[in-house]
């Protein structure tokens, strides 16, 4: 019997061993599919432009061209880029998460009327393609002398986004009332119940405003491509664009410089990355 | 207080919900673009041109309001010249184009050039979205097809030339000419010429023991070396990469060599052209040489449109441009001969493949004679020597080749040759602004049809896609 309940366990031990080897096996090659693009962007950015499109395609470059990370930087102002997006990322952030808790806050906990027709009509907004509202944006921002500064991207940030609205709002409604009837009993105003007690709860949901409206603006081509002239106002995201031409691609300076372009985002994930997951799992969305 | 903290929130709420539209949509906008492969991203970004230039022409007759202020002496002005980067040799590229600007501030005191380079790729949407919104540039160039001029924004140069004593055939090639013009009046002037032909591989040619191609050679010839010199064991190929319509019939010079003008000169009709069996059996053999014959490079090196496939040592035979002679000149660790492109059979005569982008000058421009003054000055000799002393393009005219010797050197002549050659004319993918929206789709579906389903009704096959970018395009040009 003691023999049989030894056996037992071993044989569940083993079990368990397996599949613990099994799931990490594949969690191994799931992880290695998933970063063979990165790991290709990486040995490209180290590579001749020759080596780039070599057959058979070279996994370790040969030689490792570090030269192109220098390149980028006199081929094209590249540093300039990174600090003029760094500019705008830090302001589109401050306008994006106190528009959008701000606003949120008011669709979520006041009671006033026409409150659904309101949150209805900010939503149709997502509905509306960027495209039909380039050449009135342009107009607008043209007219008020904006164009070839940071402002037409910078200032709508301060409006907020219909998405983010929505998607502190969501997590906000999810706070409950008897905080705010506490907070009113004990004297609070409306403005310090959100400055004092759903803000700070609602953090997680304002740690993703962050790294969406981080990456958006990371990644935007078409805003600083429309209302920017000057070279040296340009953004990451034009400056990569540099090394693609309608007939040629510097592949290798494309690879660095997207390289150190997907750096800050990884930073900023990695360091909000506990938030940023709680934030998903309690706002039940994914970015 | 607790009323006031409402209105005003309230408030807040209507602002956000009018402005948020005028609010960036959340994330993933442009990420897309950068994986897609280079001849699908020139595809999509016509398309999108194409789309938001349809706009302008409503737009340019009620935003558009111009009045030409005349150059008056002492006068300053700043004109604006818009021009984009080449994906390669941005350093170089963009120093020429200041030298240039800074060269004809020192000539024009009066006149200042605010320079502005962009990405390539979207440049077409910076202009278009400028000048819809009344804010175009004085000056830019572009690879329109001719016939864009109907849209209104452009300027015709025409009387500014006669004004000037500009004769055009004195000045550039006939390509240059012919692709600044419609209908008899210039509508802008050449920023350069580019002409097309094969490069090869000695190394290749002689490890195979195969004879050199030599000027007059036919399509027969290019398919049996090409047999000849493809191991595919050794990974060695015959013929470059080509995809679809887009590296075939479309943009080599094997386009007119075939027989194969595809389309209307007005760029109008396709039936009759595009469907005739001249047309179908040009396309039809040169698709062959992947179906059957299983000598072009895998599609996948084709990324690198151009030169690069050449450049890995491993293709024998590519058809390239003067675009990519310096980076092959640079780069190529082989030997290396070009030669004229194939005609279709010892009887037919070879029509080159010529080809140049365009200045254009702005018709809401306010300073047109200082914008005039910059074009004069662009397109002239003297910038032309600029331009081919760097390298970055090829210049527009003929006599600034023979200063720099190009039309004696031993790679530069063949494309020389192609320049002086009768005949220029708007390559098939040029001729109409629909392109991309009504005819590429006939090439790419053929291909598919043929090459990748291996099907072999290919004539009743384009016959019918053939009536389908009829009809795309007479929708188009009839709305």
């Amino acid at each position: 019997m003691i023999a049989h309940a030894k056996r037992s366990t071993g044989y569940y031990r083993w079990r368990r061993l397996l599949a613990s080897i099994w799931k990490y096996f594949m969690l191994i090659a799931l992880a290695l599919i998933l970063l063979t693009p990165l790991y290709w962007m990486l040995i490209t950015s180290l590579k001749t432009s020759l080596q780039t499109f070599a057959l058979p395609p070279a996994w370790v470059p040969d030689p490792v061209r570090w030269r192109n990370y220098i390149d980028i930087f006199t081929e094209v102002p590249f540093g300039r880029f990174l600090l003029n997006t760094v500019i705008i990322e830090f302001w589109s952030i401050i306008g994006q998460v106190s528009a959008s808790a701000l606003v949120a806050y008011g669709f979520a906990r006041l009671k006033f009327p026409g409150r659904g027709f309101l949150f209805m009509l900010l939503l149709s907004t997502l509905m509306v393609p960027y495209q039909v509202t380039l050449i009135p944006r342009f107009i607008l921002f043209t007219k008020l002398h904006w164009i070839n500064t940071y402002l037409p991207l910078i200032v709508p940030t301060f409006t907020g986004s219909a998405f983010l609205i929505f998607l502190v709002r969501q997590y906000m409604m999810s706070i409950p009332f008897d905080l705010d009837e506490a907070a009113t009993i004990d004297g609070a105003n409306k403005l310090q119940i959100f400055w004092h007690v759903i803000l700070p709860i609602a953090k997680p949901a304002l740690v993703l405003v962050v790294v969406f409206t981080f990456v958006d603006v990371w990644n935007d081509f078409l805003g600083p491509l429309i209302y920017l002239n000057d070279t040296a106002k340009f953004t990451v995201a034009l400056g990569l664009n540099f090394f693609r031409g309608a007939r040629e691609t510097s592949w290798e300076l494309l690879m660095a410089a997207a390289t150190l372009a997907t750096l800050p985002p990884t930073i900023v994930f990695f360091l909000m990355q506990k938030q940023l997951i709680g934030g998903i799992s309690s706002v039940g969305l994914k970015g | 207080m607790h009323k006031k903290l409402s209105l005003l929130l309230v408030v807040a709420m209507l602002l956000s919900v009018v402005l948020s539209a005028c609010a960036k949509p959340t994330p993933q906008v442009v990420t897309k673009v950068v994986t897609k492969e280079v001849q699908k991203v020139v595809t999509k970004e016509v398309k999108v041109t194409t789309v938001v230039e349809k706009v302008v022409t409503k737009e340019v007759q009620k935003v558009v309001t111009p009045t030409p202020v005349p150059l008056k002496k002492g006068a300053k002005v700043t004109i604006t010249w818009w021009a984009n980067e080449k994906g390669r040799d941005t350093a170089a590229t963009r120093e020429m184009h200041f030298k240039l600007a800074r060269m004809f501030e020192k000539e024009h005191p009066n006149i200042k050039v605010a320079l502005s380079l962009f990405p390539s790729h979207g440049f077409g949407t910076r202009v278009a979205t400028a000048i819809a919104a009344g804010q175009g540039p004085d000056v830019w160039y572009h690879y329109y097809s001719p016939e864009i001029a109907t849209h209104g924004f452009l300027e015709n140069l025409t009387p500014y030339m006669k004004r000037d004593g500009i004769d055009p055939a004195k000045l550039w090639f006939p390509i240059g000419q012919v692709r600044a013009q419609y209908k008899g009046n210039y509508y802008g002037v050449p920023r350069d010429v580019t002409a097309a032909f094969i490069v090869y591989n000695k190394d290749i040619f002689d490890a195979a023991g195969v004879a050199y191609p030599k000027p007059g050679w036919t399509f027969a010839d290019y398919r049996q070396k090409a047999i000849a010199l493809t191991n595919a064991a050794k990974g060695t190929y015959g013929a470059g990469a080509i995809v679809g319509g887009a590296g075939g019939l479309e943009w080599s010079p094997f386009s007119f060599n075939l027989g194969a003008d595809y389309v209307s000169p007005d760029g109008h009709k396709v039936v009759g052209y595009m469907d005739t069996p001249a047309t179908i059996n040009a396309f039809k053999m040169f698709m062959d040489l992947t179906r059957k014959d299983k000598v072009t490079a895998p599609s996948g090196m084709s990324e690198q449109f151009g030169e690069l496939v050449f450049l890995s040592g491993k293709v024998a035979m590519q058809s390239v441009s003067t675009w990519e002679i310096p980076a092959l000149q640079a780069k190529a660790k082989f030997h290396w001969g070009v030669v004229e492109p194939p005609r279709f059979n010892k009887d037919t005569k070879e029509i080159p493949w010529t080809d140049a982008y365009v200045y254009y000058m702005w018709s809401g421009s306010k300073h047109k004679d200082a914008a005039w003054e910059l074009l004069k000055f662009l397109s002239g000799p003297e910038a032309a020597k600029v331009i081919g002393e760097s390298k970055v393009w090829t210049p527009n005219s003929p006599q600034v080749w023979k200063d720099l010797g190009l039309d004696k050197d031993p790679v530069w002549s063949v494309a020389w040759n192609e320049l002086q050659k009768p005949n220029a004319r708007v390559a098939n993918y040029l001729r109409s602004q629909y392109q991309w929206d009504c005819i590429q789709p006939v090439f790419d579906d053929s291909w598919t049809y043929y090459v990748v389903q291996k099907k072999d009704d290919l004539a009743g096959f384009m016959k019918k896609s053939v009536q389908k970018a009829q009809a795309c395009l007479d929708n188009n040009y009839n709305q």
